[in-house]
Parts: structure tokens; sequence; C-alpha cells
């Protein structure tokens, strides 16, 4: 319900998105449109960090539920379908070890 | 910068206190030290409480230590501590060090090689002071900071990885 809120009331319709980089929790916050997809936004949210996108790299929500098989899925899906509704997200990095 | 094969060297303290103090307020996302529970006994370190969550919900806290004498160029020294002693004794402190398992990224061992504890992850000082085999992909990065470090660990502190606290 509070997502249908902000639709309303973000400007243009395009909501606010934050992601954070856990290699440095560094965030950004950026508006993206309901259509696009989480693959989309993930890529996007390098440009606006200012980082470049390694393997290993995974997207996830700030709860630390992983977003990997959800990527084709819009924010307006990821949303309806209970997701993510606060369209806050993480970039967790690989490490070596163990 | 940290390299393969490479024994880590020191920062001096002047710089290594400088880094740690420029990159504290970022780690800490707008928090204080007293809001999340952190120490800093010394200019150099840090002492952080952390939880493990087993597969059943169930709690287990722990104390990390994390020194940054050869920071930024190397990542900050990790261990499991006593709470008591802030230190880390073998074998008489094991119980104080979190069981982990199936996580590719970081292993907990209580003393590897005779060397002591090692959080193997490429995250922390103590996996380049045993040469450990790496991923250049995995190497520390000198320009990021110890975010790296404290994610790794808080996310091998949650399941399906975190099992418990080691038994003595």
């Amino acid at each position: 319900m509070n997502d249908q809120k902000d639709e309303k009331h973000e400007p243009h319709g395009e909501p606010e998105v934050e992601v954070i980089y856990l290699n440095t929790n560094e965030d950004a916050k950026f508006h993206e449109s309901w259509s696009r997809t989480a693959q989309q936004v993930w890529d996007d949210s390098y440009v606006k960090l200012g980082e470049q996108k390694k393997t290993g790299d995974q997207f996830e929500t700030q709860g630390g539920k992983t977003l990997m098989p959800y990527l084709a899925l819009t924010l307006s899906q990821l949303r309806d379908q209970h997701i993510s509704e606060n369209r806050k997200f993480q970039i967790k990095c690989e490490t070596g070890g163990a | 910068m940290a390299e393969i094969g490479k024994d880590p060297v020191p920062n001096t303290p002047a710089e290594a206190v400088a880094a740690l103090n420029s990159h504290l307020p970022i780690v800490l996302r707008g928090k204080t030290m007293s809001e999340v529970g952190w120490e800093r006994p010394d200019l150099l370190t840090l002492l952080i409480p952390l939880v493990g969550t087993r597969d059943d919900g169930a709690d287990d806290k722990y104390l990390l230590r994390l020194n940054f004498g050869y920071y930024p160029e190397w990542p900050p020294s990790a261990l499991f501590v006593n709470p008591d002693t802030k230190q880390y004794a073998y074998p008489s402190d094991i119980s104080w060090l979190p069981i982990v398992e199936g996580n590719n990224g970081l292993a907990v061992h209580k003393d590897y090689n005779n060397q002591g504890q090692l959080i193997c992850c490429s995250m922390t000082l103590e996996f380049y002071k045993v040469r450990h085999s790496v991923d250049p992909r995995h190497l520390w990065n000198s320009k990021g900071n110890f975010a790296a470090t404290l994610n790794a660990i808080k996310n091998a502190l949650k399941p399906p990885y975190y099992k418990g606290r080691l038994k003595p």
C-alpha cells in the first residue's frame, strides 16, 4: 500500500531506490522507472556508486535476500510479489578463503 | 597494496589512524560508535559485538577485534576474542569462536598450522600473513575500506553458514 502511495507522489512516478555497496558501505540513491528490471537497476547502481562490477557480485535486498533469481522482474513486479517493497538493495562482493 | 605472496607491511601509525578516522563514519552509515556498541580501546583497534544466528533463529554473541596497523594498504587484522580479556588464547578461548560451514569465502580456524586463530578470508590481514592462496579478483582493494571485512564476517554468521559456538 505504501508503494502505491509512493507511486503517486514520486516525481514523474519514478520511485527512489537505495543501493549499498557492501565492500565500502557507500550508498547511492536515485530514481528509476517502475518498469526497470532488477538487472537494470543493479547495472545502473555501479555507475551511481562509481564502482565496477566484478565476477561473483550478487544483488540482494538490504535484508540479505538474494535477488539473483528475480533479475528479470521489474520494480513493480518485485513490489507486487512482495520480494522487495521498499526498493532498498545491496551489492555483495565475493571474497576468497575457506 | 595487497599482493599475492608478499608479506604485509605495517603502515605508519599516523597514516593508519588517519585512514581509520576517515573510513569510520562511512562504515557506520550515520550512526555513532555508542549507538552500535563499538569500542575503540586505542587509536588503531575496534571492538565490535556481533551476533551469530543459527538456522532455528537462536542467537550467540561474539566479540570481533579489528586492528588497523597495516591499514589501508592491507586489510585489518580480524580476530574473535574472549569478551573478558579482549584477547584470544589457544586453546582456552576456542569457545569464543563461531562454527562456519559451507561458505566459500570465509572459514574460521582455531589454530591454523600452529599460527593461531585464522578468519580465513581475503578481507583479513591474517589471510595474507599465512600466505594463503588467493584468486586475484578476491584481493583486498586498498581503495575500499573495512566494511568489506565486517560485512563478509557478518554474512558468515547467518544461516545457512553459521552452525553455533565451537565446543572445547
